[in-house]
């Protein structure tokens, strides 16, 4: 499964790469800029579903040509995740995200700076974890309670696969979404306490991830 | 042009928010897998055992004068060894299973279960004739553990 994503993935880079030579070709002289966005789905997740999900997450895009994009993306989230009395886990940490977005739609002038685009991203996070507790039921023995182990530091690595848009509503203001498809390439920890959440990537015990952002942004 | 990149932004936002409201968080695994065992006269071939009552030793009933070809022994999960006491009529033994405990994390779902290896079984021989092992891991797989001769 992962090396079949990480097949597509590889395939979704070189294709990015490929448009470079091109783009550089179909330049119609158009002003480079920057695109700072700050995501706001984290914070409303947060806020109105799950308190103990906290994150904070910024992108800046430049473009490098008519259709290609390079971004940094990066943030900080935190989560606290309790199974009832089974166990308590809480993750949080930074993360980073560089990658390519190449726009798919076409531009109606030379100020037009709305685009739809595929990406891709190499990602990395540097995280703390802990459990709280840890019981296992049996119910004819007697429950077990594991010693939680201290707060350990670790570092998770992934690639993404992003599609989304952006769209200018005031001028140099944008609003915009994108989802990412993320594949887990390889995670520090491999203890017996296992990670449950990387920040910037989800479900640290899912090989696959996906999320979604919706964005605010100015361009610069 | 942009009220209409507007319009279709918020329609894909709409749909894309319905898909991520699909999640499901449903566990349907086992803490840990008991023991199986069957009784037989000869290898390979399980006999009914009549009026067969199985227990932890100092714990409650398993099996309460029941006929069977197979029981499970739960193994504890906090000890390195479970104690059972099986008795057919008048004719009582005590089987020890010792085996080693695991923890691993099963599924976010499901939280932190056991992996349980057998190592050895001691048995006394008042109904018991003989007791083989041959496979020692207790799994999901439903295979046989342990062969009881009686």
């Amino acid at each position: 499964m992962t090396k079949k994503t990480f097949r597509y993935f590889i395939s979704a880079v070189l294709l990015l790469l490929a448009s470079i030579v091109v783009d550089a070709q179909d330049a119609i002289g158009r002003k480079h800029f920057l695109r700072i966005n700050v995501d706001l789905a984290s914070p409303t997740y947060s806020y109105f579903f799950d308190k103990n999900r906290i994150g904070y997450e910024a992108m800046a895009e430049y473009s490098y040509n008519d259709t290609l994009f390079f971004v940094a993306e990066g943030g900080y989230h935190q989560l606290i995740d309790t199974l009832s009395t089974s166990y308590q886990s809480a993750s949080n940490g930074a993360f980073l995200r560089l990658g390519v977005n190449r726009n798919m739609m076409k531009y109606y002038n030379k100020r037009d700076r709305d685009i739809f685009y595929v990406g891709a991203r190499l990602s990395g996070s540097l995280y703390n974890t802990n459990y709280s507790f840890i019981n296992v039921k049996d119910s004819y023995w007697g429950n077990v309670s594991l010693s939680p182990p201290p707060t350990k530091t670790y570092m998770g690595f992934w690639g993404e696969v992003v599609v989304g848009m952006r769209i200018e509503t005031l001028k140099n203001l944008f609003i915009g979404w994108d989802i990412r498809g993320s594949f887990k390439l390889y995670d520090t920890n491999q203890s017996t306490y296992k990670t449950l959440f990387i920040p910037g990537y989800g479900n640290a015990q899912s090989s696959v991830s996906l999320w979604m952002n919706y964005s605010v942004g100015y361009a610069f | 042009m942009t009220y209409l990149r507007c319009m279709k932004y918020l329609a894909s936002v709409i749909i894309i928010s319905l898909f991520f409201s699909c999640a499901t968080d449903v566990c349907n695994q086992r803490i840990a897998w008991p023991a199986q065992a069957g009784f037989h006269h000869v290898p390979d071939t399980l006999v009914l055992v009549s009026n067969l009552s199985v227990w932890g030793l100092n714990h409650d009933s398993l099996y309460k004068k029941q006929s069977l070809k197979q029981i499970e022994f739960p193994l504890s999960i906090a000890n390195g060894s479970s104690a059972f006491v099986i008795n057919v009529d008048s004719d009582f033994d005590t089987l020890t299973i010792f085996h080693t405990n695991t923890p691993y994390l099963i599924s976010k779902q499901c939280g932190y279960g056991y992996q349980q290896v057998i190592d050895s079984v001691q048995y006394t021989k008042h109904l018991i004739k003989n007791l083989t092992w041959k496979i020692p891991e207790s799994d999901k797989n439903d295979k046989e553990n342990i062969q009881i001769f009686y």
